[in-house]
């Protein structure tokens, strides 16, 4: 469809642009930028900061940029005192009932606030604070809200209500008394939140963050009693060196390995090693629900904000979630049980640390049944419920990591290449593409078919699965059977997927969900900004990754078959059972009353 | 006006729906300045960032709530300027809405803000002595005043609620004729005599001995200046000696007021007159500052034919040859134009004098501007009022005097440029047959060296000077009283002069002094659950026969009970609860 062509004026220069666009984009175009501070391309376009106002001709006020577009011969003025003004005192508006603690802030120099304050010159505080202060929402294990530091933009309720369609979070109230609420203000701990952590992600200041535990993790790295094991997600690698001032998907895998060897852990190992182990579980899983004429479509379980989403909003649908843990959770329990008996420590004394792009994986850590390797070892050791141990100890996001390594003086590009310790960091090509959306699924794809056909992959690149399209089909011939899988990312196109399984009329066989827009590499706790072509990058970085691997196959990781070989002994086997597979609870919406809590309540901090 | 925005932004503000800053932000910050200008925390920086942000407000909001929100401010900040200013600058609200700037609504109301509910509470303790000096403290002509003052305080008092306003007016004049009574305003005097500043050495002149000139002598005397008032008059007093008429205000007590100045060491040149007997240059030369206070006497003119006539006279002009005691020839039948209080004083002059009175007015009763209380005295002295009357031709008898005055009759259609209702012609015209017509159209200020000087006036003829400090383009010129406003009222006049004295000793001594010249009473704050005190006591009057055959005193005064009786009427407005 040719796109029709409208003539506009941008400060007395005429040029031609497409109909329909907004002004903002039309001003880019011709090469003017516009300040903004609400409008996030993709996500939000809430017109209230009063930022983007421009002059145009024949109105009697300001116009906003972001939202308003252009018309065949409009006169767009972007640059006069009436239009500075406008801009520099709403942002004055805004600092006034912001607090000015920016030093101590998670968001210094990384806010979008203090960008926008200095680039517009606001060199005076002419306003005083208006807002009563209010506490903190520090309910939820993964997130922070400080609504003292929230500028109102809207951009994580757009997030939360568009990208997710979870809509934990909405703008209650008017006037001055304005904020972000969850429902009846329970706190975000307490209502149908899936932590995805978007919302930090999209946040132009710091009234949504992770929930930091820098220090505690600094703290358990200076107990000499403690044997500190890490573990590095595979979006890590590609988000941590930008979180340290490099180019957007620079691949670090070495300097990561050797940067947190420089803070002190024991063991640097990789979540990609129980990646490779889940799509044996997970493909063995599949495999034996076809055969069995199992419950399918069967979806993938690796991503925690799915979990929840599925728990609170199809909680009848559960024995569709394939029952693996989560790469995270099955290193847990295998670093607890096989490694801690392979090094004789008492697992009591080993702390896991993750490394992950999530913030929901926090949540996921102290979920009450994760706590495998402790009720492994109870009747073995004759241990009380006192000695109680999670699987996984500490949570770290990658932003939390980079903080770590600035706080520890850590220059990071100079470090060297280091490897993995041994061991759990070996691993394959199909674990490093769980990074990316469509990655689990052509992991489990390439094992599933040498597995099911035990024949060699002619083509091990499922390209049908990559990309950034929101759904991603593909069709799989195994031993002649026709195998229909899809891939989504985003809840938004979670829920359509699983919409279509609720009615019965869902052509699949296996689905693969990530809850972030992109995959683990846009997780809610990747380095902020993450927009969709720093999203691109990532995902070159890791299928780049996996082309750099010299075994690119689950089933072909030899220490995966040493662990099955020594430990597991096979597949879906009883300790598997025990160690690698979980339940889910229906929660339904309402859920404020369980506290998402079955057996005790959530603790942040280690058992002792 | 302030609290109008006030008002509308805190409605607004709570209107709005939150989602755009300039609406949800601005609206807040501009409630809180407003707010801070209404309790008199606010500062003239404040006032531009009120202005600056309402125009974004306007600018950049969203719909059409936040667009239209500041309008209420920036509409009152565009015409009702001077209030705001008044607020922040003189934490004066003139309407009277603004509680915490002022003590109560008739202080408030007073030009000269005297402390009322004060003297009232301490008459009531029996602490007249006290009650006396505080009157004093706040206004040097407290018996004068009390008499003949437009009683701005009682428009705004709030025992009206209950039943009437409370004779404040009339509680200072008993105060100050019961201490002349006793002799014992001496002590008093004394007292400020003692407590004078010592000499500062600096000289000023005052041009004009009235109200307002008195008042800035009073003041600027006790911090320790030089002050002389020049006077074209033999005697002091202005106005007060010679256009208000001795039923009114006897000229005895006005004179034992007076001797007040002389004893505080104002010195007084009568009979000369600035810019012919001495120039206005020799003043400036010989002083450190001048303020002028000259008045407005010169009556206006009415633009009929037949005012050449034998036997048309200029109202002040009547009552100051009245006052002068010259005799005056007065026919049998007298017609007043006019509705002022000098038209009035005129007519219940003549009636005195033994003529026949008509009182003639182009609007009807409730649009004169003359006390209200000057009216029933006028209609009880039997003076016939010709409302809704316009004056069109003076007639006159073939020796050149008058016989006679046409009018022509009006009604009313419409509303003129100041909201009054406008009287247009009828067609319908009448005779008023007489042998005397006095014109009392209103005075206007006449101050002839302004051109050779260089003092800028007003279109009217008023000298221009600016608020609050009355100052004029001329070095250390100062101006108050009606030669500012043109005809207004004693104690506007007084008020005026108050400022402008304490602006001119500011400016002298480049230091806050004024304050010193007051000083705290003590008295009980306590409120009755109930209003106290019954119906208004209305004071004695001598009848109406005894009145039109001299000038003797109208009003009788309070008596002590009858003062007492009236000042537990007061509600103390004035104590509030304490603020959190």
């Amino acid at each position: 469809m040719e796109t029709t062509m409208v003539s506009v004026n941008v400060n007395g220069s005429t040029c031609q642009v497409p109909q329909g666009i907004t002004i903002l984009d039309a001003c880019l175009r011709a090469g003017i930028a516009i300040p903004t501070l609400c409008y996030l391309e993709d996500v939000a376009r809430n017109a209230s900061c009063g930022v983007c106002v421009v002059e145009v001709k024949g109105t009697r006020s300001l116009v906003r940029s972001c939202s308003t577009c252009v018309r065949d011969g409009m006169e767009i003025s972007t640059n006069s005192s009436r239009i500075r003004e406008a801009r520099k005192t709403n942002v004055e508006l805004l600092l006034a009932n912001h607090p000015k603690d920016c030093l101590s802030c998670l968001r210094n120099q990384n806010c979008e606030l203090q960008e926008i304050a200095a680039d517009l010159g606001v060199k005076e505080h002419r306003f005083v604070r208006t807002k009563k202060e209010e506490p903190l929402d520090e309910t939820s294990p993964s997130l922070v809200r400080d609504p003292n530091k929230c500028i109102l933009c809207g951009r994580c309720v757009a997030v939360c209500t568009n990208v997710q369609t979870v809509s934990a979070i909405d703008l209650s109230k008017r006037g001055i008394r304005t904020k972000i609420s969850t429902y009846m203000e329970k706190g975000l701990g307490n209502v149908a939140c899936t932590n995805c952590g978007q919302c930090a992600l999209v946040c132009p200041t710091g009234a949504i963050v992770e929930r930091d535990d820098t220090d505690a993790v600094f703290e358990i790295l200076g107990d000499p009693e403690k044997f500190v094991v890490v573990q590095t997600a595979p979006a890590i690698r590609v988000g941590i060196g930008e979180a340290m001032g490099m180019d957007p998907g620079s691949l670090v895998t070495g300097q990561m390995v050797a940067g947190l060897r420089r803070l002190g852990f024991n063991k640097v190992f990789d979540t990609q090693f129980t990646a490779d182990l889940t799509i044996l579980e997970e493909g063995h899983e599949l495999l034996n629900r076809v055969a069995n004429k199992g419950v399918l479509p069967m979806v993938t379980s690796c991503s925690p904000g799915w979990i929840k989403f599925a728990e609170h909003f199809f909680p009848n649908m559960l024995d569709h979630l394939s029952t693996c843990k989560s790469p995270q959770q099955m290193f847990g329990s295998v670093t607890k049980t096989y490694y801690a008996a392979k090094l004789g420590i008492d697992p009591r004394k080993i702390v896991v640390v993750s490394i992950m792009p999530c913030t929901a994986k926090k949540y996921e850590a102290r979920r009450p049944e994760m706590q495998s390797a402790f009720e492994y070892w109870k009747d073995k050791r004759g241990w009380s419920d006192d000695d109680a141990f999670f699987d996984v100890d500490y949570v770290l996001t990658t932003r939390e990591l980079s903080r770590m390594l600035k706080e520890s003086g850590v220059r990071f590009a100079s470090l060297p290449s280091e490897e993995f310790d041994s061991p759990l960091g070996e691993s394959t090509g199909a674990a490093v593409i769980f990074g990316a959306t469509g990655g689990v699924m052509e992991a489990a794809l390439r094992t599933a078919y040498e597995v099911a056909t035990g024949t060699a992959l002619p083509n091990i690149n499922f390209t049908a699965v990559r990309g950034m399209e929101g759904i991603k089909e593909a069709e799989v011939d195994i031993n002649g059977m026709k195998v229909r899988v899809a891939v989504a990312h985003t809840l938004k196109n979670a829920r359509r997927l699983f919409e279509q399984v609720e009615k019965g009329e869902s052509p699949y066989a296996f689905i693969e969900v990530m809850t972030c827009p992109g995959g683990c590499l846009g997780g809610g706790g990747q380095p902020i900004p993450t927009t969709w072509d720093i999203r691109r990058k990532r995902a070159e970085s890791i299928y780049q990754e996996d082309l750099n691997k010299p075994l690119r196959k689950s089933h072909e990781n030899p220490q995966i078959a040493a662990l099955y070989k020594e430990f597991l002994k096979e597949p879906l086997g009883e300790l598997s059972h025990h160690l690698l597979h979980t339940s889910y609870e229906k929660r339904g919406v309402f859920v404020w009353n369980t506290n998402g809590s079955r057996k005790k309540k959530h603790s942040h901090a280690l058992p002792q | 006006m302030v609290d109008v925005a006030r008002y509308f932004v805190e409605v607004t503000s709570a209107e709005s729906c939150g989602r755009c800053t300039p609406c949800r932000e601005g609206l807040a910050q501009a409630l809180d300045i407003l707010n801070k200008i209404t309790r008199g925390n606010a500062t003239m920086a404040d006032l531009d960032t009120l202005e600056r942000l309402a125009y974004v407000i306007r600018d950049s909001s969203l719909c059409g709530l936040g667009q239209t929100s500041a309008n209420p401010v920036l509409t009152t900040l565009k015409y009702f300027r001077e209030e705001y200013e008044k607020h922040i600058e003189q934490s004066r609200c003139k309407a009277g809405v603004c509680e915490s700037l002022f003590m109560a609504l008739c202080e408030n109301s007073c030009p000269l803000h005297m402390n009322i509910p004060g003297y009232l509470q301490l008459l009531k303790e029996g602490k007249i002595e006290e009650a006396f000096e505080l009157t004093l403290r706040d206004n040097p002509l407290p018996g004068t005043v009390g008499r003949i003052c437009y009683f701005h305080c009682q428009m705004r008092c709030r025992r009206e609620m209950v039943d009437d306003a409370v004779s404040q007016g009339e509680i200072h004049r008993y105060l100050a004729d019961t201490m002349y009574k006793m002799g014992k305003e001496r002590d008093i005097y004394q007292r400020l005599i003692r407590e004078k500043l010592s000499p500062t050495g600096k000289k000023i002149a005052i041009v004009g001995a009235g109200p307002a000139g008195l008042t800035a002598a009073f003041y600027l005397v006790r911090l320790g200046h030089a002050v002389t008032i020049y006077d074209n008059h033999p005697k002091a007093g202005g106005i007060l000696q010679y256009g208000i008429p001795a039923y009114r205000l006897p000229k005895e007590g006005l004179n034992k007021e007076l001797e007040l100045f002389r004893k505080l060491g104002v010195k007084f040149v009568f009979n000369t007159r600035i810019g012919k007997d001495i120039p206005f240059k020799t003043l400036q030369r010989q002083h450190d500052a001048i303020f002028l206070a000259v008045g407005a006497q010169k009556d206006m003119e009415l633009e009929i034919p037949g005012r050449e006539l034998e036997g048309v006279v200029h109202g002040y002009e009547f009552l100051e040859e009245l006052a002068f005691g010259k005799k005056l020839r007065i026919g049998k039948r007298v017609v007043v134009v006019g509705a002022g209080n000098v038209a009035i004083d005129a007519a219940r002059s003549c009636l005195r004098l033994g003529s026949d009175v008509t009182i003639v007015y182009r609007r009807d009763r409730d649009e004169m501007p003359a006390n209200a209380h000057e009216i029933n005295d006028a209609t009880d002295e039997n003076i016939r009022f010709l409302f809704m009357s316009s004056p069109q031709r003076i007639l006159g008898d073939t020796k050149g005097k008058v016989s006679g005055l046409e009018i022509r009759k009006m009604k009313f259609d419409g509303f003129d440029i100041a909201g009054r209702k406008k009287p247009i012609e009828t067609g319908e015209s009448a005779i008023v047959q007489c042998e005397t017509v006095i014109l009392a159209l209103g005075e206007k200020v006449e101050f002839s060296p302004a051109k050779e000087i260089g003092l800028e006036l007003r279109k009217s003829g008023a000298i221009k000077a600016h608020q609050p400090r009355y100052t004029t383009n001329i070095a250390n010129v100062y101006a108050g009283g009606d030669a500012v406003t043109g005809p207004a009222t004693v104690s506007e006049a007084m008020g005026i002069a108050r400022l402008a004295a304490e602006a001119m000793d500011f400016d002298l001594m480049n230091e806050k002094r004024f304050y010193k010249l007051f000083r705290e009473f003590t008295y009980k704050d306590e409120i009755p659950a109930e209003p106290e005190g019954s119906k208004k006591v209305d004071p004695k009057k001598i009848s109406v026969k005894e009145r039109i055959s001299s000038f003797q005193e109208v009003l009788a005064g309070y008596t002590g009970e009858e003062a007492l009786a009236e000042a537990a009427r007061c509600l103390r407005c004035d104590v509030k609860c304490s603020e959190q």
